[in-house]
């Protein structure tokens, strides 16, 4: 078998481009040989064929829509992220710019996500679990950020999975959705007693009477804790961002945090995939440069770790202009 | 101070990670039952290469096989959560594809005709949608049968070898059906499309040993000489 694989791979493209013009009647190269002239439809193989090419059809154009959304909800959140660092503590900024993301936020849940979850209403999420990872976990980043901005904290996915579940009037119908849940000032931190198993339930099948349906878009605890893990970039930042500003006490807080969520990750045992220990790489990256940081501005006092620095690892980074980082996405810039 | 948040989220993240992982165990285990019954039947079907006769006991013997695959798939139809299918299908995926390849011979051997993905179903005691629970995802099906003709084409070549010319010539006509199944489908740029790619070499090789018999006036019907010969082959 891995004969006819390699065989097949490097010669395969140009015999597939012969068959997609047979396909539509054409004479393609490799093809001709065989289907020269129309298909016959009365073969009950042709027959059967047809059903699964309209199946395998419906799902890749459904995985191509889901993976259109997560583009854009991509792009959206690294918008909100931007805006979220131009929180500046001089300026006296954060109630307003926290607003504004908090609306971008929500405005992404009720428009691209609800898309989503439309997609996948009575499929299994996990097969298309790979065309929207990708924004989801750039969401969750901007997310989490956008309540660290806010209340120096972040809360439990729960909370974020209830956002993205939405009742829609009945299927077919298209109405805007609305969030089931509404409120994000007052964040309850974590159901503590919540089993986390529930948060992966399968979207809910159309049972209400009043022809009303719950519609979700599956949020994977392994999607939350790598977007966590980005966000930690962010924090750092901010850590380097506030130095740069010189409101030097919110370094040690920056810090602090970002040590939390270092223990976080590493009491993680066996995460079977393979992006974690990337983001646990990165993480530690960010927390060093952070730590550094902090220490500069210990010995040296605020003023100091701004100007003067010449130390090896982070050194170079918040040495500089820290604005000149904004526009970088990930903290990897070591 | 410990922040109370941030170890509930990763306490909870262990705590799902610890829940997947034992599933995962327990499907490990009926998986490789599957997989012992799967290969009991490939050892069994191996005869065909070998001896003409054997054919019907050996497809009898791979059905009782499948008996086992059937019981061992309903096991895993319970063992997986609702909705969840995608979430462990790279347990079963490669042995699915082996199991309907097998099915498919065994169908193939005793009636001649390709079978359809809700036989194959039926045969496994899964389901054909989706939202019917534990069901046999059509990329696994469509594999499955890649890999029979793959097969067929050996079989073409020891049913010479056996003496029976005539079975070349309907296991071609068959192989050419499947291919231009399959160009009706449109495949990404995937596995799928990498196996689909392969099926041609399988296609050259029957259709040489068609003509290697027809050349030879080896066929049953063989009534004209080379030019006549060569265009029935294409005909095929």
């Amino acid at each position: 078998m891995s004969y006819h694989r390699g065989g097949g791979h490097r010669r395969g493209g140009n015999y597939n481009r012969g068959g997609g013009g047979n396909r539509h009647g054409g004479g393609g190269g490799g093809g001709k040989r065989h289907t020269a002239g129309p298909v016959d439809e009365t073969n009950p193989v042709v027959l059967q064929f047809r059903e699964y090419a309209r199946e395998l059809d419906e799902k890749h154009d459904r995985y191509e829509r889901i993976v259109k959304c997560s583009r854009d909800i991509t792009i959206e959140s690294k918008r909100i992220i931007f805006l979220l660092h131009t929180v500046d503590s001089k300026k006296n900024n954060q109630a307003q710019v926290c607003e504004e993301a908090k609306n971008r936020l929500h405005t992404l849940c009720r428009t691209h996500f609800a898309t989503i979850a439309k997609e996948l209403h009575g499929l299994d999420p996990y097969q298309f679990g790979r065309a929207y990872t990708a924004g989801m976990q750039e969401f969750i980043e901007a997310y989490t950020f956008y309540e660290y901005a806010h209340s120096q904290n972040i809360s439990h996915w729960n909370g974020l999975q209830e956002k993205l579940r939405y009742k829609v009037p009945e299927p077919k119908k298209v109405t805007p959705p609305v969030p089931a849940a509404e409120k994000v000032e007052d964040e309850q931190p974590a159901e503590t007693g919540e089993d986390p198993m529930e948060t992966e339930d399968p979207p809910v099948e159309p049972s209400s009477p009043q022809k009303e349906i719950e519609i979700t878009c599956l949020l994977s605890p392994m999607d939350f804790v790598l977007g966590v893990g980005d966000l930690s970039g962010e924090i750092m930042r901010k850590c380097i961002n506030s130095l740069g500003s010189g409101d030097v006490e919110s370094c040690f807080e920056h810090c602090r945090f970002m040590q939390e969520l270092y223990k976080g990750f590493v009491s993680v045992g066996n995460p079977r995939n393979r992006d974690f220990n990337q983001k646990l790489f990165t993480l530690r990256q960010s927390l060093l440069k952070s730590e550094n940081v902090c220490y500069n501005v210990k010995v040296r006092g605020g003023e100091a770790a701004k100007w003067g620095n010449t130390d090896t690892d982070g050194g170079a980074s918040f040495g500089g202009m820290p604005k000149d980082n904004l526009d970088e996405d990930e903290g990897v810039f070591f | 101070m410990q922040n109370a948040v941030i170890k509930d989220i990763f306490d909870g993240f262990n705590d799902y990670l610890n829940k997947e992982q034992e599933l995962r165990e327990q499907i490990r285990e009926v998986v490789r039952e599957i997989d012992q019954a799967a290969k009991e039947a490939t050892i069994a079907l191996q005869v065909i290469h070998s001896s003409l006769t054997d054919v019907p006991a050996a497809c009898q013997s791979a059905r009782q096989q499948f008996e086992v695959c059937r019981k061992g798939y309903q096991r895993l139809a319970e063992l997986i959560p609702e909705g969840q299918y995608y979430r462990y299908n790279d347990h079963w995926h490669f042995l699915t594809q082996r199991v309907v390849f097998l099915v498919a011979l065994t169908v193939y051997l005793e009636k001649g005709f390709l079978v359809s993905r809700d036989t194959t179903a039926e045969v496994l005691g899964m389901k054909t949608k989706q939202s019917d629970g534990f069901h046999l995802d059509i990329e696994d099906y469509l594999m499955g049968v890649l890999q029979m003709a793959s097969e067929l084409s050996r079989y073409a070549i020891n049913s010479v070898t056996l003496g029976d010319y005539e079975r070349p010539l309907a296991i071609s006509k068959f192989v050419a059906d499947l291919n231009s199944g399959y160009r009706l489908l449109n495949l990404k740029n995937d596995g799928l499309r990498k196996r689909f790619d392969a099926l041609k070499y399988d296609v050259k090789k029957i259709e040489e040993i068609v003509y290697d018999i027809s050349i030879r006036g080896l066929r049953a019907d063989a009534g004209a000489g080379q030019g006549a010969a060569a265009a029935q082959a294409a005909e095929q």
